[in-house]
């Protein structure tokens, strides 16, 4: 018991762990960030599918969403402004499971046009097992946002310099 | 957290979006094929929706969508999913007449299912086609093409190219 008390609040003050989920969510986001800006329209029209947003905005969402997650996943991986990046790609989350929420209730059956996973044969469909997944990824990205320490990253190695400075 | 925490977070967020931003732009600006200028009605073009073979295949049993074969017609004589009619995606010119030809099969109350061979582009391009001239019902395109299919042992068929559905 009090072995996982001490795993919870290394976890919370951000051990090895934290930073190997920052890296890999870094590297997923910039996959799936560059893999759509490849293929706007395709995107615009999954956009199009999900039916929240205008359709006059959705072109712009369809550039602007990739180019967050591609700035955003960068960052994570360099481990430079990690609080902001996880906090914005965690409201990104949010609002992805509330778009699929809203086209499961409507019975809705589309690809959601997410990471782009499909080529390691994972199903991208539009389903409850989709806001489940994303739920690990908003716990993960909680995890890397309420770190105190970030091992393996630009932030530690920059307060490291400045410590030997003084 | 502290209000100044708050505020510098709010501070560092809003840089990180308008760094999106500016990429975004950039992106657009330099993207073969430029794009947030595209008009309202070319979105609808995108209302394609790519499906997997399975999916394919619940439809398929269910007789609720119409297959169309985008390969030539001499890979459709050769085997093609049972039931399906070929509409093949090039020439290109010729492809207004094509679907011209098929009216009478495109015209049954049925969802469109379009497939042509793994990772090609036949049956995206006639599928936009189709969506583009206003097709009322869903146009789906079969992902992983004609190869899963035939790998899953769903049903085919052998016959020349057809223009009209045929009863399974």
């Amino acid at each position: 018991m009090s072995r996982m008390r001490a795993l919870i609040s290394s976890l919370n003050y951000g051990n090895r762990f934290v930073s190997v989920f920052r890296l890999l969510l870094g590297i997923l986001f910039l996959y799936s960030g560059f893999m759509k800006l490849l293929n706007p329209y395709a995107f615009a029209g999954i956009i199009g599918q999900y039916n929240i947003l205008p359709d006059v905005l959705a072109p712009y969402a369809a550039l602007l969403v990739p180019c967050m997650e591609l700035v955003a996943g960068g960052l994570l991986l360099l481990g430079f402004r990690i609080r902001a990046a996880s906090f914005l790609l965690f409201f990104m989350m949010i609002a992805f499971s509330i778009a699929i929420a809203i086209n499961l209730i409507r019975g809705a059956s589309f690809h959601c046009g997410c990471l782009e996973l499909g080529w390691l044969g994972i199903d991208e469909s539009i389903s409850l097992k989709l806001i489940l997944r994303n739920i690990v990824i908003l716990g993960l990205l909680w995890l890397i946002f309420n770190a105190r320490k970030h091992p393996l990253s630009l932030e530690s190695l920059i307060e490291r310099e400045k410590l030997s400075h003084i | 957290m502290e209000i100044n925490e708050l505020k510098s977070l709010a501070k560092q967020s809003f840089y990180l979006i308008l760094a999106a931003g500016i990429l975004a732009f950039t992106v657009n600006l330099f993207h073969n094929r430029g794009f947030v200028l595209m008009s309202k009605e070319s979105l609808k073009d995108n209302r394609v929706i790519f499906i997997n073979t399975d999916e394919a295949k619940i439809r398929y049993d269910g007789n609720t969508a119409l297959f169309l074969d985008a390969r030539d017609p001499e890979e459709f004589a050769q085997e093609h999913v049972l039931g399906a009619v070929n509409l093949p995606a090039s020439p290109e010119d010729l492809l207004p007449e094509r679907i011209k030809a098929r009216k009478n099969a495109l015209d049954l109350p049925k969802d469109l299912i379009f497939y042509c061979d793994y990772k090609c582009t036949s049956a995206e391009k006639t599928a936009r086609r189709i969506v583009r001239d206003g097709y009322p019902r869903h146009v789906y395109v079969i992902e992983e093409g004609f190869q899963e299919w035939v790998k899953r042992r769903y049903p085919t068929g052998k016959s020349p190219a057809v223009t009209e559905a045929k009863d399974r």
